[in-house]
């Protein structure tokens, strides 16, 4: 009987030649909505890492010249120091901290470092030590940044649950230093070692619907670079970037002073802030919003309003390959019920007749599904995948061959039905 | 061999009842070819049908084989259809994408039995209707007397009681259509039961008896 069918579909191969390539551009289009909707989902699924609920972000904007000095760069920080107090000051707030590159905006510090032979890709940022409580960081191992790191000989980082496999592997993270495999350059002072004091689970900077990556968090010791010495502003005692190093080692101005405040706190209290830190910063401008006004606008331009027309042009295409392939299958059984007539006039039973047309349907499908999967697997090869993870690829292509699968066995089985349903003298007659 | 009692067939559709068949009473022997004589729309090709079991009475019984049709279960008159009958068409009804001996080995497709067997079955069928030399070809590379000769092949090839024949030379010129009638002339005399429909007198006069129909009644 199986020969029987390849015989029937080998001599029937232009008609069928046709099925199957309806069938795999259904299958690549089916691939990639399932592919974009899956990679979407999982996004969204994963745990963004921190709260923003009752969340303010002040954007702090300094006017930077050329002059830049150590003194000046100190002074800076210790206004920095003073702003935070006078807000942690403030009834309305529970808590406030520091953040060098805001969530929810394009802000990015994205580097790769080769760490035992790997080249490792990660995102990184700089905070403050109260910053995991005002934002509700979720730690699942050590601890946050504390004054406990002041004055070590190592700098203190947080990586998040991702980033601590990737380097460490099954081993704790915690307590370990960041191995580095690239030697200082010649006459530049050696890098401080790193020394992971904890791990959180994640900090989805760009939120829930970017892809999930290796996040690293350095440890921004505002409070004692801006109380540090300065050595003598001899220029020859010393040249600025060994002061730098020595003065606030991986200390840089946060850009954002970001505040937890307490319930039914109204944006009456904006306006006050931020007359307040004008006063002690004149010629600093600041730009104060609720972290959930910052997502939302943030969200809808970069992923929401994008992916709702990605997704109405993949609806569209959906419902055409739907339409058109059901078409194509429901015209190969109805052309063919004289043909299902005179084989059960010669002893087919129904369900035989339907198992034939299944049977037919499955193995276009799998040639055609086959087919897409040596185009599709040329994605990956090609580097087109962008951001999407291998694994949710492999995983799409897999619900769309499903997905494929159910629906030609429904468009074979529903006109396999109706056409078995008359009588066999009856279909002999079709015209 | 074949027995029908009472046979009624009515055809409903939308709102037109046309009443195809009305008290047939009819007794086919074993070994006898009868033929189905009438004019076009008087139910001859619907008595076959039932005969055939391609088709259910509206009403009445019929009698296949010692046994009467009882269940109209789907898999059992599969199974009767398979086994004890071979229908011959007017218009052949090959399946044009399938070789002569794939299109004779189709009835055996539904049954038990090996390629091996299906394939030795084929041929021995082909080599009676004189066909051994089409083996290979299409249908559409024969002839249509050709053709038919393919479809009284795949007929025979399962060995059935009887041979239920729908105009088989109604398609056909004449020296085809003798050729047609030669074949199954043979069968006949070999042992096979045939029930043919023809409204060619001539074709009519060469079997045992003669059933005539008119507007779906049995007349003498
Ligand atoms: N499937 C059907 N539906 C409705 N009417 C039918 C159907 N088949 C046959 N008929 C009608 O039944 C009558 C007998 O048809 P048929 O047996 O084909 O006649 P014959 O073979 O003698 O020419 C005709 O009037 C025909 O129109
Ligand atoms: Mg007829």
């Amino acid at each position: 009987m199986a020969l029987h069918l390849l015989k029937l579909i080998w001599n029937r191969k232009r008609t069928n030649f046709l099925i199957i390539i309806e069938i795999l551009l259904s299958f690549i289009v089916l691939a990639a909505v399932s592919t974009m909707a899956t990679h979407y989902y999982r996004n969204y699924q994963a745990p963004l890492g921190y709260s923003y609920e009752r969340i303010w972000d002040v954007h702090v904007r300094v006017p930077r010249g050329l002059d830049s000095t150590p003194e000046i760069e100190r002074e800076r920080l210790a206004r920095m120091v003073r702003l935070i107090d006078a807000t942690r000051m403030m009834p309305e707030v529970e808590s406030v901290s520091h953040l060098q590159l805001g969530t929810f905006r394009d802000w990015e510090w994205n580097s790769d470092t080769k760490i035992n032979g790997r080249q490792i890709e990660f995102n990184g940022n700089r905070g403050g030590d109260e910053l995991a409580e005002t934002q509700s960081i979720t730690l699942v191992d050590g601890r946050w940044f504390s004054r406990e790191d002041t004055g070590q000989n190592w700098d203190a980082v947080v990586l998040n649950r991702r980033m601590a496999r990737d380097v460490f592997g099954d081993t704790r993270a915690v307590g370990q230093q960041i191995p580095q495999d690239e030697a200082p350059r010649p006459g530049q002072p050696a890098d401080r070692p790193r020394r992971v004091v904890g791990v959180i689970e994640d900090f989805r900077q760009f939120g829930e619907y970017s892809t999930p990556g290796n996040y690293v968090f350095m440890r921004n010791d505002i409070v004692t670079a801006a109380n540090a010495a300065i050595p003598d502003a001899d220029p020859a005692a010393a040249a600025p970037a060994d002061a730098r190093t020595q003065v606030a080692a991986g200390v840089e101005l946060p850009s954002i002073i970001v505040i937890r405040v307490r319930p039914g706190v109204t944006a009456e209290f904006e306006e006050r802030l931020v007359k307040t830190l004008q006063t002690l910063a004149p010629d600093w401008s600041f730009g104060m919003q609720p972290l959930t006004d910052i997502r939302t606008s943030y969200l809808r331009s970069n992923y929401l309003t994008p992916l709702a027309i990605l997704g109405l042009l993949a609806g569209f295409l959906l419902v055409m390959v739907a339409l058109g392939l059901s078409g194509v299958l429901w015209q190969n059984v109805t052309q063919r019920i004289r043909e299902l007539g005179l084989r059960r006039a010669k002893g087919a039973d129904r369900e035989r007749i339907r198992r034939q047309i299944l049977g037919e349907l499955a193995l276009m499908t799998a040639i055609a599904v086959i087919g897409g999967l040596l185009l599709m697997a040329q994605v990956p090869m090609l580097g087109w995948l962008g951001a999407v993870p291998k694994g949710v690829y492999a995983t799409s292509l897999g619900l769309a061959g499903l997905a494929l699968f159910a629906l030609t066995m429904f468009c074979g089985w529903y006109p396999s039905v109706l056409a078995t349903r008359i009588p066999p003298a009856e279909a002999l007659r079709y015209e | 061999m074949i027995h029908l009692e009472q046979i009624q067939k009515v055809y409903r559709t939308d709102r037109i009842e046309t009443v195809a068949l009305a008290d047939i009473n009819l007794h086919i022997g074993q070994g006898e070819f009868v033929s189905i004589m009438g004019p076009s729309g008087c139910g001859k090709s619907t008595l076959l049908n039932l005969m055939g079991l391609l088709d259910e009475p509206s009403d009445g019984k019929i009698r296949l084989n010692e046994r009467w049709v009882e269940s109209y279960r789907d898999r059992d008159l599969a199974k009767m259809r398979n086994r004890d009958i071979g229908f011959i068409f007017q218009t052949f009804h090959l399946i044009p994408d399938l070789k002569v001996v794939d299109n004779v080995e189709l009835p055996l497709l539904y049954r038990a039995g090996t390629g091996k067997q299906r394939r030795e079955l084929a041929l021995e069928a082909l080599d009676r209707v004189g066909l051994s030399s089409r083996v290979n070809h299409f249908p559409s590379q024969l002839s249509g007397g050709q053709q038919q000769r393919v479809a009284i092949a795949r007929a025979i090839v399962g060995k059935p009681i009887v041979l239920l024949a729908d105009e088989p030379t109604g398609n056909l010129d004449s020296q085809m259509g003798e050729d047609v009638m030669g074949i199954l002339a043979t069968l006949n005399a070999d042992g096979t039961t045939i029930v043919m429909v023809t409204h060619d007198p001539q074709k009519a006069e060469q079997t045992h008896r003669v059933v005539r129909l008119f507007d779906g009644r049995q007349v003498q």
